[in-house]
């Protein structure tokens, strides 16, 4: 099993954690977390990568032909079964809650449309 | 408006944008000659630059009439038609004589520039598929590649992948060049990390 300990509850990992938690069932690809998380397009891939590692994500390609849709392809992430849940514990047992920092989810950031 | 059929008819009005702006040049060189008034040499240049003119417009009047039947549209027929039966009569009169050739020269360019800003005024209908035409700046895009070189291999087409989708949705979305700049510096200096996060993705049992 992939070591769950080696996960490091930073800011932005929480940020991240709350905007999927925000819609558990549901799909997001990165600029859309970077803008829910309030944080600057460009830095949640490691955070990602890490949340994946553990086995919290899983993420998968749209299944749209780049040809016939004129843009590139989106890469999804979505929570696995059980990671939301997972989530939820460490979020309660980080020692600081993203509430009690004022601004922090307040970045601008560009909307993903 | 479907999304398909907006694209090809921004395609069409853009290809109608270039004919129209070589017939537009047709017109000028015409105008141009017929102002420097030597009738002794004007048969087959003249007529040359006026037969072109004619081409190009038959062309553009065929890509006109592909674009959706609307006021809009018809306008923009309506004009073509008149500068293809203007074009029509310059090559006409340049076979025989050249009297009224300059009024007729300069109506026709003046005809034709109008046409080009209808087309541009069309083409303006459809900012999102204009912007989807837009690239990420190539400095951004050139960054990513460099972040993505220091993910293992294995990961690597995957991340290329996202980070450059990313650079254009954030391009789609009007990003300038510094933010896009600014999204490939973030990756750039996020990558040890990336590499580190793989790495050990890898190695989990």
């Amino acid at each position: 099993m992939p070591d769950r300990s080696a996960l490091r509850m930073t800011m932005p990992t929480q940020l991240v954690l709350q905007a999927l938690l925000a819609e558990p069932g549901e799909e997001q690809y990165g600029l859309q977390i970077c803008t829910n998380a309030g944080l600057p397009s460009g830095t949640i891939h490691p955070i990602l990568a890490r949340l994946e590692r553990v086995g919290w994500l899983e993420s998968r390609w749209e299944e749209a032909d780049p040809h016939e849709e004129g843009r590139p392809r989106r890469r999804y992430y979505r929570f696995s079964p059980g990671g939301a849940e997972q989530a939820r514990l460490a979020l309660a047992r980080s020692r600081t809650p993203v509430s009690a920092v004022p601004g922090l989810r307040a970045r601008p950031a560009i909307s993903p449309g | 408006m479907n999304a398909g059929v907006a694209t090809r008819d921004v395609s069409i009005a853009r290809e109608l944008t270039v004919i129209l702006a070589k017939a537009y040049l047709s017109a000028l060189r015409l105008d141009d000659f017929v102002d420097l008034d030597v009738r002794s040499s004007t048969d087959y240049s003249g007529h040359s630059c006026a037969r072109d003119l004619t081409r190009h417009l038959d062309l553009a009047h065929h890509l006109a009439r592909s674009l959706p039947a609307d006021d809009f549209t018809g306008e923009l027929l309506r004009t073509i038609d008149l500068a293809r039966d203007l074009s029509r009569q310059v090559a006409y009169e340049l076979t025989r004589e050249f009297a009224h050739d300059r009024d007729i020269a300069h109506e026709l360019a003046r005809d034709i520039d109008s046409i080009r800003y209808l087309t541009r005024d069309y083409i303006r209908q459809f900012p999102a598929d204009n912007a989807r035409n837009a690239c990420a700046a190539s400095a951004a895009l050139r960054l990513v590649t460099v972040a993505a070189l220091l993910i293992p291999s294995s990961d690597r087409p995957r991340f290329v992948e996202e980070y450059r989708a990313e650079l254009f949705y954030l391009a789609d979305h009007g990003a300038k060049r510094w933010h896009q700049v600014s999204y490939s510096v973030r990756q750039l200096l996020r990558a040890p990390q990336m590499r580190a996060a793989c790495r050990r993705k890898l190695e989990a049992p």
